[in-house]
């Protein structure tokens, strides 16, 4: 079975399992298929076999990526949230988390909070209780966010990290109603932070 | 883990190319790649290379792997050092050479990355939709598609692993699995709202 967009949907943006295992199968294949062994000498020292050769290896090296993708994607406005240490979804309190974006068509504002696995009470990062809120112009090149997160301001435990990138300032209220027609994107992120 | 570089079979099955081997490495070392490809990395004199975009993350960590599973790679690789940095020198060099390709600017901080023009790049009506339905399906997930979420989706892990983390076999995971996506395919369709497959 192939990854498809209900992968996309249900990883939250970023590779599945599934995906993984595709991505493995397609390395070993590229790996693989550099070797220049005494057929594949003979194949292309004729120069229709050569062609026929290439349009089947261009397509076969392309399906995997191909399938990845959802129809139709261009770019698109994408949040990423991640811890910035030794694993991606697990957190050392030394660690930061990161907030990255892409595809942005305007400039735009983040927000983000953290809700606890344990029912706990919800933590704003940003807006701060100042009101300030980390900022991106306009521009389709991925960007890390300079403000980040320092995990050891959660406690240890599981998180929901919510982000919201809106193209105004968003208060508290707005974020957390379902949905505003300034909101860009949304990602939610299982995090989990060490002790 | 232990360290690669004490790991004798797992050594001589790498620098043999045995597909287990492969598989292994691959497996402890894919989320730390896909990490690097996705959010960049600090570079000691110039700043943060911010990775690629989301669209191209599998296709470069494909990359990233495919380089290191090639026979020359294998070879060159010194297995009195640990393979994480090998890796992650590669994959640095996968990002480097897509921005240098892409001719992204690769600045100081990430905040100034912005001189790539922006084109009509309105996000497609629905996604954001597809996005609130799918968390509001998650949330409401009984304990063993749950578990079998986290594991595939959230940590990634392969059909192996998960079968393992869970104590189960793999078939009970791909069972699960295709129940998980039924339910998120239907519950869509409940909401109306349609997923290109």
């Amino acid at each position: 079975m192939r990854p498809d967009s209900l992968d996309r949907l249900l990883a939250r943006g970023r590779l599945s399992g599934r995906e993984r295992e595709a991505i493995f199968e397609g390395a070993l294949r590229d790996a693989r298929g550099r070797r220049w062994t005494l057929p594949r000498l003979l194949i292309w020292a004729s120069p229709a076999a050569a062609c026929a050769v290439a349009l089947a290896l261009f397509l076969g090296a392309r399906a995997p990526a191909d399938h990845l993708r959802a129809k139709g994607e261009g770019p698109r406005v994408r949040l990423g949230v991640e811890c910035g240490g030794e694993s991606s979804s697990r957190c050392a309190s030394t660690d930061k988390i990161l907030f990255r974006v892409e595809g942005v068509p305007t400039k735009a504002y983040l927000s983000a909070y953290a809700e606890p696995g344990d029912a706990g009470e919800r933590v704003w990062f940003f807006p701060t209780a100042e009101g300030t809120a980390p900022e991106v112009e306009a521009g389709e090149a991925p960007r890390i966010f300079d403000r980040a997160v320092a995990a050891r301001s959660l406690r240890a435990g599981a998180y929901q990290i919510h982000a919201l990138l809106a193209s105004r300032r968003l208060s508290r209220e707005e974020i957390l109603a379902a949905s505003d027609e300034s909101i860009l994107a949304r990602q939610t992120t299982r995090l989990e932070v060490g002790p | 883990m232990s360290p690669f570089r004490t790991q004798r079979e797992l050594i001589d099955g790498f620098r043999s190319g045995t597909r287990e081997a492969l598989e292994a490495v691959y497996w402890s070392h894919v989320d730390r790649v896909e990490r690097i490809v996705c959010f960049g990395f600090q570079q000691r004199e110039s700043g943060r290379l911010p990775g690629v975009p989301a669209a191209e993350v599998p296709d470069l960590v494909q990359e990233v792997f495919a380089r290191l599973f090639r026979e020359s790679t294998r070879q060159a690789f010194d297995p009195s050092h640990e393979l994480a940095p090998y890796l992650a020198a590669i994959a640095r060099n996968v990002v480097i050479d897509w921005a240098r390709k892409h001719r992204h600017e690769i600045v100081e901080t990430a905040g100034d990355v912005d001189d790539v023009a922006a084109a009509a790049d309105v996000p497609e009506a629905n996604d954001d939709e597809l996005i609130r339905e799918t968390e509001r399906y998650l949330a409401t997930l009984p304990s063993d598609l749950a578990a079998l979420h986290e594991q595939r989706y959230v940590l990634g892990r392969s059909q192996e692993e998960a079968a393992r983390a869970l104590g189960l076999t793999r078939q009970n995971v791909r069972t699960l699995e295709t129940k998980l996506r039924r339910g998120l395919e239907q519950a869509l369709r409940r909401a109306r709202l349609s997923v290109e497959r």
